[in-house]
């Protein structure tokens, strides 16, 4: 397409609504062309990232790049205005102009910066094309369905090619399917547009599935930025951890012992033998480990740990299981479709490798560069 | 065979006592059509036959005989340049200049209270509704304590008083200054509907015109102004509407100098005894009031009012006004001041004052509020407060606004109850048509059709001429389109599964009436029966020509005190009149809380 990619850069941003701190201490970076995911609970001040980049909402402190050009600093007091900062942003509500056909919601911009007519005409059809709305731009957005509600956003977008794409949360409002189709219409718009972009949502798939950067924030402040395998792997303290994956990474309080110069680990029901030993000076931790990680026999296996089944909720390709032992509950997948007596004994093989340790008072990764 | 028809029978009538919304609705289509439609096939009739006043010129004439005698009259006759053309005319510029001037003020009014982060606007917006509770004469009172010159002979105006100069007639009397005063109070209805609105209004729709790079010019152009069409299109209708039926301001600032209004003409021709003429204006009134309302359909129904599409994420960031803060709220403060406190301000000053004309110190006195009856003052009455006359004035007011706000109250949830339950029958539509018809007859134009209908008996009903009940009557029919409407928007929060849960258990519709229906539309009832005591109590275009001595109300005697200069009583009342209306207010949005808070009178 026809522009330079951008980069972004974010630097110190602070935000407040009235005492009330919305994002702290703000720092991103995203390369030109890259796709990063700002991923958190609502109300973490995802949206207000997303509108200070756009200028329609002041930062109180802090420093936004757009390619080469300060679009705003508080110290050099620059603020440039949305109208000149020619990006593209989709709203969550889609924010679909009623009184105009889809034709003109897409084509106003243009118009308005005096691109020729038959470019206009060029560019509308081709966004049309894209998302597979060709025919409806006669149409008003309230005669349309959500999805192609959702459609029209996103060819106002394409048809106005902007090096930097924003979108929040475009697809929170469609349904469970279709959300599926578009998550993978939107990788592939991505692709063929090649504009930076910065993609807002609440739904973990949609972050780990469609982005090269993964931002986790929680309470206006960044929790982790990481690729989605790092972030999924080595989640930076135990609010990612927790926040990542489904069903929910298993937690656990432990105690590190060290014996006849051997390292055991007792997680309450159960001590495990500590191969490598890590760097951790502790002696309490929290160590997590994903379900997937556990394996699960139904037959007996010498060595491993027997424990109680209590539920199974087979899910098709994968069946979850809840097993006991003691007080501790642990959660473990298995691929494949499985019917079992709930009661029953089952074995398991912990292997401590997979393990990731926090402290238990800060919630920080105590070895965040192990290797799994 | 004959039991199960029993049965059917028996069933029939359980399902209709349980369910009776067919019922309710057939009945109130009936009294409505009955209440709203024959007055206006009457006074057809009226207008085109010999009325016994006609006899003195053609006395060989039968009553009652078709005639065109009052057609011709008021469009070609030899007064049919002073009777309708003039009057016309007059009519159509101070309705359109009041309705431009009007919806300028108000929707700016609204734009900046809503919108911007112009200071105290929470203040200002409370102020801003406050001219909609006084009568819309209030400040024509005010001008004439103002400006008023020495052509009617008697005293000047506090201008006079202080500069010694005497003013012109223009800017004392006639057009100028009843629109200035119209729209000085009209604009609030325009302020309602149009905040209303913009409340409505997503502001990301203007942030992603700005994404796009519209200017705030282009933005405001392409997209607030053409969201916020149907409010504005409703808040012209609704404002040229009641200009055309208004009275007061005309009357106090016109007549002195013979320029009349459709209003006025109506009401000069009824109490001249010529009430075939006075008919015929009103039939002009409801025509014109008809086509306006369809032009604006078809200018802006095509495009349906706008459903604003939005998702989650609704959220409204203020405008920055920058450096036009400080002077819009100097503004915004003067014009709130000159419109809600000055009047007060003079009228009270006025009513201190022992011989009019002269606005010194001096001449303050607190007769006419508490003195007794003597003779030593120009007209002898005793000070408001001695004043039988008065008091009982106060107490039909009180009455009436008591007892059409109760009646519109119950008649508003009864018929949006029915309007609802039977949506999608011809007979729900017809209701809501016919509850809704009493909004395209002018004010003035429903009360000479009243008089009309109501000197005779008809059917159940009595001749009502001269009794409250017919004041009653025609408050509680005009405020129909706008109780009903609340009703209606009530019943439309009511799922009707939660009256279906009722009657799976046997609960009877009175039942669930009293325990469901009632109490979850309570805040929109109240609302309603709030806006029709307001009305009520400051109303005095629909029911100045059905007033008689003994049914008299406040608005109608301060009309009186003012035709009679007795400018000192008629502040007074005023004060009196404006106060106890705030005090309703303020006390039944204490106890209802801030559910009335969008009080609207709308479309
Ligand atoms: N215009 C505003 N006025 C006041 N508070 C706001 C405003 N915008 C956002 N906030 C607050 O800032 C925080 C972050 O909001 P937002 O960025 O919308 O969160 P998210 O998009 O992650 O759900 C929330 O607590 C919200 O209440
Ligand atoms: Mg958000």
């Amino acid at each position: 397409m026809g522009f330079d990619m951008q980069a972004i850069k974010l630097t110190g941003i602070r935000k407040t609504f009235g005492h009330e701190v919305a994002v702290e201490k703000f720092d991103l970076t995203v390369n030109p062309g890259e796709f990063v995911t700002v991923l958190g609970p609502s109300g973490c001040g995802k949206s207000t990232i997303l509108r200070i980049i756009a200028g329609l909402e002041e930062p109180d402190q802090g420093e936004v790049l757009l390619g080469e050009r300060v679009v705003f600093s508080h110290e050099k007091g620059i603020t440039v205005v949305p109208e000149d900062r020619d990006i593209g942003l989709i709203f969550q509500s889609y924010a679909l102009w009623p009184h105009m056909t889809v034709a003109r919601n897409i084509t106003l911009a243009l118009k308005n910066s005096k691109v020729p007519a038959v470019e206009i005409e060029e560019r509308l059809e081709n966004a049309l094309k894209m998302v597979q709305l060709e025919g409806y731009g006669k149409r008003f957005p309230s005669e349309l369905s959500g999805g192609q509600q959702q459609r029209v956003a996103v060819a106002r977008l394409i048809a106005m090619q902007s090096p930097i794409l924003l979108m929040d949360e475009p697809l929170s409002n469609l349904d469970a399917m279709l959300r599926t189709d578009m998550r993978s219409e939107m990788k592939r718009l991505h692709r063929k547009l090649n504009a930076t972009t910065i993609y807002v949502t609440h739904d973990q798939v949609e972050a780990l599935t469609l982005s090269d950067v993964v931002v986790i924030m929680n309470d206006g402040v960044v929790q982790q930025q990481a690729t989605p395998y790092d972030i999924y792997h080595h989640p930076a303290n135990l609010f990612v951890a927790e926040f990542i994956g489904d069903p929910r990474i298993n937690m656990l309080p432990g105690g590190i012992r060290q014996e006849n110069d051997s390292t055991y680990i007792d997680l309450g029901g159960f001590i495990l033998p500590f191969q490598d030993v890590p760097v951790l000076k502790r002696k309490d931790v929290i160590v997590t480990i994903r379900p997937e990680n556990i394996e699960l026999s139904m037959s007996e296996k010498p060595d491993w740990l027997v424990m109680q089944l209590d539920t199974v909720q087979p899910m098709g390709s994968e069946t979850i299981m809840q097993v006991s032992i003691g007080k501790i509950l642990l959660t473990v997948t298995k691929s494949g479709f499985f019917h079992m007596d709930v009661g029953q004994s089952v074995w398991l093989k912990i292997d401590p490798a997979y393990f990731n340790f926090f402290d238990p008072e800060t919630g920080i990764n105590l070895n965040p560069n192990k290797k799994i | 065979m004959n039991i199960s028809a029993k049965h059917t029978f028996s069933f029939r009538v359980r399902r209709l006592i349980n369910t009776p919304e067919r019922l309710l609705a057939a009945f109130f289509l009936v009294l409505l059509v009955f209440l709203v439609l024959t007055p206006l096939v009457e006074i057809i009739r009226d207008a085109l036959s010999i009325q016994s006043y006609d006899l003195a010129y053609f006395p060989d004439a039968e009553e009652g005989s078709f005639t065109l005698f009052h057609l011709k009259r008021v469009f070609t006759g030899r007064l049919s340049k002073a009777l309708f053309y003039q009057p016309m005319m007059n009519s159509l510029i101070v309705g359109t200049g009041v309705t431009l001037l009007a919806v300028v003020i108000g929707s700016g009014l609204a734009w900046l209270v809503v919108r911007t982060d112009l200071p105290f606007r929470v203040f200002f917006g409370s102020m801003a509704v406050i001219p909609y509770m006084m009568p819309s004469w209030v400040l024509a009172l005010a001008w004439m304590t103002l400006f008023k010159n020495d052509r009617l002979g008697g005293a000047t105006g506090i201008f006079t008083y202080y500069t010694g100069l005497q003013l012109p007639d223009w800017f004392s009397y006639g057009m100028f200054p009843i629109i200035i005063c119209l729209a000085m109070h009209y604009y609030a209805y325009s302020y309602l509907l149009v905040s209303g609105a913009l409340m409505t209004v997503d502001s990301e729709m203007e942030e992603a015109g700005a994404i796009c790079g519209l200017s705030r010019f282009k933005r405001l152009l392409l997209i607030t102004m053409p969201l916020l069409l149907p409010a504005l299109g409703s808040a012209v209708v609704l404002t040229f509407i009641r200009i055309l039926g208004t009275f007061g301001t005309p009357a106090l600032l016109g007549l002195p100098v013979r320029f009349y209004t459709f209003s006025t003409r109506i009401y000069t021709s009824l109490n001249a005894r010529n009430a075939g003429d006075g008919y015929v204006l009103a039939l002009v009134l409801v025509a014109l009031a008809i086509l306006f309302i369809y032009i604006n359909s078809r200018v802006l129904g095509v495009r349906r009012s706008f459903v604003t599409v939005t998702g989650k994420g609704f959220r409204q960031n203020p405008i920055k006004l920058g450096r036009w803060r400080t002077p819009l709220t100097v503004l915004v403060g003067l014009f709130t001041f000159s419109v809600v406190f000055l009047p007060l301000l003079f009228l009270g000053w006025e009513s201190l004052l022992l011989h009019p004309g002269e606005y010194s110190f001096d001449n303050f006195t607190l007769h006419y509020w508490i003195g007794q009856a003597s003779d030593d003052y120009v007209h002898g009455d005793a000070g408001i407060l001695h004043n039988d006359q008065i008091l009982a004035a106060l107490g039909n007011s009180l009455k009436l606004g008591f007892s059409a706000a109760m009646i519109n109250g119950l008649l508003g949830l009864l018929i949006g109850y029915a309007i609802v339950r039977t949506r999608g029958s011809w007979m729900s539509k017809s209701l809501e048509a016919t509850a809704f018809a009493p909004y395209i007859f002018p004010s003035i134009a429903l009360g000479a059709i009243y008089i009309g209908i109501f000197s005779t008996s008809h059917g159940p009903f009595p001749a009502l001429y001269g009794t409250f009940a017919l004041l009653v009557l025609i408050t509680t029919v005009k405020n129909l389109p706008f109780t009903s409407r609340t009703g209606i928007a009530a019943l439309l929060q009511i799922d009707k599964s939660l009256e279906e849960a009722a009657r799976v258990q046997g609960i009877g519709w009175l039942k669930r009436m009293l325990h469901i229906i009632i109490p979850m539309s309570t805040s929109g009832l109240v609302a309603g029966m709030l806006l029709t005591f307001i009305t009520a109590m400051r109303e005095l275009s629909l029911i100045i020509l059905i007033l008689t001595p003994s049914t008299m109300v406040m608005t109608g005697l301060i009309f009186g005190y003012q035709s009679e200069d007795q400018s000192q009583h008629a502040g007074a009342v005023t004060l009196i009149l404006v106060l106890i209306i705030i005090i309703a207010n303020i006390l039944v949005r204490r106890f209802f809380g801030d559910s009335l808070s969008r009080l609207t009178q709308s479309k």
